[in-house]
């Protein structure tokens, strides 16, 4: 038996091999020691990292390094820290007036030109516009404006802050990149490629995306906000006058939103995603049926992915159903026989 | 819960929450990079949580969540090592309030370090440089690396416990 500090530092680092990772987890499950000690050396990792890092990184741009970095505050302590640095740094730069935009709190690095934000930092420009950009924050700082790159932050002044193919202004805002879009909140003008809009209170912008995977999400996502009714639902209602589904998914048809179900006996049977109608069905040649229903198929996979089934289909000796899992398309294949998930995966471009 | 209370309690708590994800990922950037995703959702959830609720345990069960969807997202890669029934048992480890004075402890226990253990630990969890680029750096093989790391972790481990027991 591994010395279990060494099992979990190993474990921390990557390093475990197949023996060793069976190890670990049967440890995890019986030992609750074992757990106490993972949950320590996972904290001192993080703390590690917080300490040190607000040790070693240099300042950036014109700011003072913070002397609250790494020290555990409340917030109104971390406040008037803020404050006191800021009026630290004003007393420091006042025989020297900066050129360009100032860190007057928190803890930066600057990365190829990019500003990493280690602690939250207050960027003050000339106009006396700021920036508070959160931890982690990744981002480039203009004379007037924050290109950011990751992370976000609450925004004072004739601040313009682009970000995923926007540029948002205003008066006092909060732009924050989550995923692939920006929330946004605040009384802010936003402009997308010329086109400027105003918006009040939380608007969320997605980026614009071309790639082929996004656009079917786009699609998918779409046409299951207008259905009233489920993938498996419409499979039910297709075979109510016999046969096996080997084929069902959500379209769009001439403007409706439809679920499309072809039968082993040679039918396709279209279903109205919105009130649950067959409205039409054709003779069409299909493939012959599976061991385990597409039915059964669709709950299996949506208990291995929570998310919304959209098409199923039948291949050589599997059933791959396709799932709209928060803003991606998974798919997950299902053994035509045993019923087991034998493979899952993002849909990609 | 109001703003001011939501970023006090994500500042004061943010290590311990990092330190959960990290034991759930065993991947310090990950664990990062889902801090955010957290501390995103809690931002947006912060209506349905009280002044007083405990907000470790809150930010359990978002992180909890958001480790899940992490792990799904990585469905082509089978290496997740650590089983998902065990994730709820390792996150409520966290649910405890003396992570401060570990802290503190460790920051003495670090400033103890001889130098070259620093600056070892410094480049690994400061900096997140990979081991490989590490033992290139430090002229050192990667095993050696490795047991020096291992090494060091385990005296800061137990200046940690000695300072914590009153027994530095």
């Amino acid at each position: 038996m591994i010395d279990p500090a060494l099992l979990i530092h190993r474990y921390l680092e990557g390093l475990l091999d197949a023996e060793e990772g069976r190890e670990f987890n049967a440890r995890v499950k019986a030992e609750p020691e074992f757990r106490a000690l993972l949950a320590r050396m996972s904290y001192d990792v993080a703390a590690l990292r917080n300490l040190l890092a607000s040790e070693a990184a240099p300042a950036s741009l014109h700011g003072p390094r913070s002397a609250v970095s790494g020290l555990r505050f409340a917030w109104p302590v971390a406040a008037a820290a803020a404050v006191l640095i800021g009026i630290v740094a004003m007393v420091l730069f006042s025989g020297t007036p900066a050129t360009g935009p100032t860190v007057i709190s928190g803890k930066t690095e600057t990365v190829n030109g990019r500003m990493v934000v280690k602690e939250t930092a207050v960027i003050r420009f000339l106009d006396g516009a700021t920036a508070e950009l959160e931890s982690s924050t990744e981002a480039v700082i203009h004379s007037k404006g924050v290109d950011l790159q990751r992370g976000g932050g609450r925004f004072r002044g004739a601040v313009r802050v682009s970000a995923l193919g926007a540029i948002v202004s205003g008066g006092e805002f909060k732009v924050v990149i989550h995923a692939d879009s920006l929330i946004i909140n605040g009384d802010v003008e936003i402009d997308r490629g010329g086109l400027r809009t105003r918006s009040t209170g939380e608007k969320i912008v997605a980026r614009e995306k071309r790639g082929a995977e996004h656009r079917e999400w786009v699609r998918h996502d779409r046409e299951l906000r207008q259905a009233s009714i489920t993938l498996e639902r419409a499979i039910e209602i297709a075979t109510r006058k016999g046969g096996a589904a080997v084929e069902a998914k959500l379209e769009e048809d001439e403007g409706k939103i439809v679920f499309e179900v072809k039968l082993a006996g040679g039918e396709k049977v279209e279903i109205d995603a919105v009130s649950g109608e067959e409205i039409d069905r054709d003779p069409e040649k299909t493939s012959a049926a599976p061991a385990i229903t597409l039915a059964n198929a669709i709950e299996i996979a949506l208990r291995d992915v929570p998310g919304k089934a959209v098409e199923v289909d039948v291949e050589k000796d599997a059933i791959e159903v396709l799932i709209v899992w928060g803003d991606r398309l998974v798919w997950v294949k299902i053994d035509s026989k045993s019923g087991a998930v034998v493979d899952r995966g993002i849909e990609e471009d | 819960m109001r703003e001011e209370t939501l970023v006090t309690n994500i500042i004061r708590h943010k290590r311990v929450i990092e330190g959960m994800i990290t034991a759930l990922v065993a991947d310090s950037a990950v664990a990062e990079d889902l801090f955010q995703e957290v501390a995103i959702i809690m931002t947006r959830k912060r209506e349905e949580a009280t002044e007083d609720c405990r907000f470790v345990a809150w930010a359990r069960s978002i992180a909890v969540n958001v480790v899940r969807d992490w792990r799904k997202r990585l469905a082509r890669h089978p290496l997740q090592l650590l089983d998902d029934a065990s994730l709820d048992e390792v996150a409520a480890e966290f649910d405890r309030d003396d992570w401060d004075d570990r802290r503190q402890a460790l920051k003495h226990c670090t400033e103890e370090l001889p130098a070259r253990e620093r600056q070892v630990v410094e480049m690994r969890y400061a900096h997140g440089e990979p081991v490989a680029e590490m033992a290139s750096t430090l002229s050192m093989s990667r095993g050696a690396l490795d047991t020096m790391l291992y090494r060091v972790r385990k005296a800061l481990y137990m200046c940690v416990e000695g300072r914590l027991r009153g027994t530095p």
